[in-house]
């Protein structure tokens, strides 16, 4: 248009046929030559189809049949977008945007690892739990509380700790483990093991007659009833210092040395079979992020009740669901450089189209690494539709680049994925709270997606997520803050996108995030 | 940690100028669908590039070029798309956008008066598209009138919005910085 006027009833016809997706291959083929010859054709097209643009972007202006319940001030803007669900015959036909009203209730706070700003100095973070049975009187912890200076009893079961510089020591009961200092621990009797990596070298664990000094690398310990200290070094070396006689050596891989009461030492094969179990907890993974904040245990999203009558099992191996109830997934090798894309959806029973939940490409930045280990991302997803309806649980994607790609990765069967009832609705807004969870019920109107990104920097030791639109809606425009964040920075982004569709509500909650070097072959 | 600032930052200028590069993108003739993957490329683009983003510039032309080089790169990939405009059709509409960029990218700020200012009616048919997702033809089913009556209605009323806009736009046209 422009000061060339309107364009011709022609022009119209083709350009409004285009946007309408009822084009024929012949108009399109006008279309087009239309477009290369005539440059008043381009700019009205460029207008037109930037108008329509900008109002799929802005609408809904106004919000009718919405629930009043705005959430509150930090709300996320949410993308109320439509969605050509699957790949149904009319997806040539891309419908118009179907902008969505939706209640949303989105909570992100919280902090990950705010090394220096804590006010009780916590040391450690309960990174996973086994059967564990505590000592009597012995408070009960959870995965994702911090451990302060303390000690840790077990009756039995097997703990995992992860320390802020990167340690992580799997005690397992009955023992008695005490938490001095970040480089310090002591091993009152039981059995531990510790995987110490790069940088944490000098981690020092005292038993009552040795004190070992780790130099780097994966061992074994354990205080037997009757006092002893055995030391087995899996990988790298280990200073072992006798109380007694005040001698120190150095134990090397592959090799165990014994520690009587009286402070002898005392070379042995090394024993692998007593320490399986602690060391397979161990590498489950090296890096543990905080799930989203101390609190008490009670609140600690993943726990059952709530509704929910399972709890997360924070535990998984690569590309494979270890326990039915939980929708852990782990994305087996990501390299350095790659785009990657990861999918998860839950698909319905009798219909492919009731709930998803999506996690869509990585926000870019993988290469960001400068390191080039490999290294596995886990994510914990927590998605409900009708319970009834879930039956089973796909993940998506490629580790391209390419968008269009959607061909299921791995594919679950599971009977009873997620359950929950009602009451998982209450999930409460702490501003005040370091906790997090991000809880989120839509009812869905005809289909929305959301995004929440999530970037970790396992270098840094730090994991950040954004919930943010996928693309502009009215709401951006509003909140100008469009994206909240917790903890600090990172290069990895990770998104995820929950679609829904009409007249279901899809809850989701997404409670822990875990990233995890990959363990060396050796392992 | 200077990271964050400068990732807050970037959110800030991505989610302010987001419904430019958008339409950036939507107007070099992609479908939503489309567009809102090719969105996500260049936010991803935009991101590792950020370093390049010279602060005082306009980030809105910034972004909105990377956002047409990545369509045209889209295209490239895409295999025969018969709702996809050719290459060659896609290039030349994105080198005018670039020529036209402020007057497109201003399109954005003026919009909201000119949607004050719709009847009743027009209104009425926007939000039964956008707000309700109607096709045309379950709008003319609503308002009893044909499919292609609805079509030449919202091809009128679009063409009005625009000649709002234009006119809007007239004594300050230009893309703001993001």
């Amino acid at each position: 248009m422009n000061s060339n006027g309107q364009p011709n009833h022609d022009t119209f016809e083709l350009v409004s046929a285009y946007r309408d997706g009822t084009i024929s291959p012949v108009q399109q083929e006008h279309l087009q030559r239309l477009l290369l010859s005539d440059a008043s054709a381009r700019e009205y097209f460029l207008r037109f189809m930037t108008l329509e643009a900008l109002l799929e972007a802005r609408f809904p202006v106004s919000q009718p049949n919405l629930p009043v319940s705005q959430p509150n001030r930090e709300e996320a803007p949410i993308t109320l977008l439509p969605e050509t669900v699957g790949r149904s015959s009319r997806s040539k036909r891309w419908k118009p945007v179907m902008a969505v009203a939706a209640t949303l209730l989105f909570v992100v706070s919280g902090v990950v690892w705010q090394t220096g700003h804590e006010k009780v100095p916590s040391i450690a973070l309960v990174a996973d739990l086994t059967d564990v049975s505590w000592a009597p009187g012995h408070q009960s912890l959870n995965v994702g509380d911090k451990v302060p200076p303390s000690r840790i009893r077990l009756r039995h079961g097997i703990v995992r700790l992860s320390y802020q510089h990167g340690v992580a020591v799997t005690i397992q009961g009955p023992a008695d483990y005490e938490i001095r200092t970040l480089d310090n621990a002591v091993l009152h009797h039981g059995r531990m093991a510790a995987y110490v990596p790069d940088g944490a070298e000098g981690f020092s664990v005292s038993t009552p007659n040795a004190n070992v000094v780790d130099l780097g690398t994966e061992f074994g310990l354990t205080v037997s009833n009757d006092g002893e200290t055995e030391l087995s070094v899996f990988d790298g070396k280990v200073q072992l210092t006798s109380s007694a006689e005040n001698d120190s050596q150095i134990v090397l891989a592959g090799l165990a040395v014994r520690v009587d009461k009286a402070g002898r030492m005392r070379h042995e094969p090394i024993h692998l079979a007593p320490y399986r179990d602690a060391r397979d907890s161990l590498f489950r993974q090296r890096m543990v992020w905080e799930p989203f904040g101390p609190g008490s245990g009670q609140e600690f999203p993943g726990r059952k009740g709530r509704g929910w009558q399972d709890a997360w099992a924070i535990q998984t191996r690569a590309g494979s669901i270890i326990e039915n109830e939980t929708g852990v997934f782990s994305e087996p090798t990501l390299f350095p450089g790659t785009e990657f894309f990861l999918g998860i959806a839950a698909a319905a029973d009798n219909s492919t189209e009731s709930c998803q939940v999506r996690v869509a490409r990585s926000f870019g930045s993988v290469d960001r690494f400068s390191t080039n280990e490999p290294f596995t991302v886990e994510l914990l997803l927590r998605l409900d539709c009708e319970p009834q309806d879930v039956k089973s649980i796909r993940l998506i994607g490629a580790e391209d680049n390419s968008t269009a790609s959607n061909l299921p990765l791995w594919e679950f069967e599971a009977a009873q994925i997620w359950q929950a009832g009602s009451e998982h609705l209450a999930w409460q807004f702490r501003p005040s709270s370091s906790k997090h969870t991000e809880p989120l019920t839509l009812r869905v109107l005809q289909g929305v997606s959301i995004r929440c990104f999530i970037e970790i920097d396992p270098l840094m030791n730090q994991c950040r997520a954004t919930i943010s639109n996928r693309r502009v809606s009215i709401s951006m425009k509003q909140a100008n803050e469009s994206s909240q964040s917790f903890a600090s920075d990172g290069p990895v982004r990770l998104a995820f996108e929950v679609i829904g569709q009409e007249g279901k509500d899809v809850r989701f909650s997404m409670d822990a995030i875990r990233i995890q070097n990959r363990p060396t072959a050796t392992q | 940690m200077p990271q964050i600032d400068n990732h807050d930052r970037f959110m800030r200028l991505l989610v302010a100028n987001q419904p430019k590069i958008y339409a950036a993108i939507r107007s070099l003739g992609l479908n939503q669908h489309d567009a809102e993957d090719v969105l996500q490329d260049t936010a991803s683009v935009l991101w590792r590039r950020f370093d390049e983003f010279q602060e005082g510039t306009h980030f809105d032309r910034w972004a909105c070029k990377v956002a047409r080089l990545q369509t045209l790169s889209f295209r490239q990939k895409a295999q025969r798309n018969a709702c996809l405009l050719d290459h060659e059709t896609i290039e030349v509409l994105a080198s005018d956008a670039e020529l036209l960029h402020d007057q497109l990218a201003g399109m954005h700020t003026t919009l909201d008066e000119c949607l004050d200012r719709l009847e009743e009616d027009d209104r009425r048919m926007l939000d039964e598209r956008f707000l309700s997702g109607r096709t045309n033809k379950e709008i003319g089913g609503l308002l009893c009138k044909s499919e292609s009556t609805i079509s030449r209605a919202l091809t009128r009323l679009y063409n009005s919005l625009l000649a709002c806009i234009e006119h809007q736009s007239e004594p300050t046209a230009g893309g703001g910085v993001g």
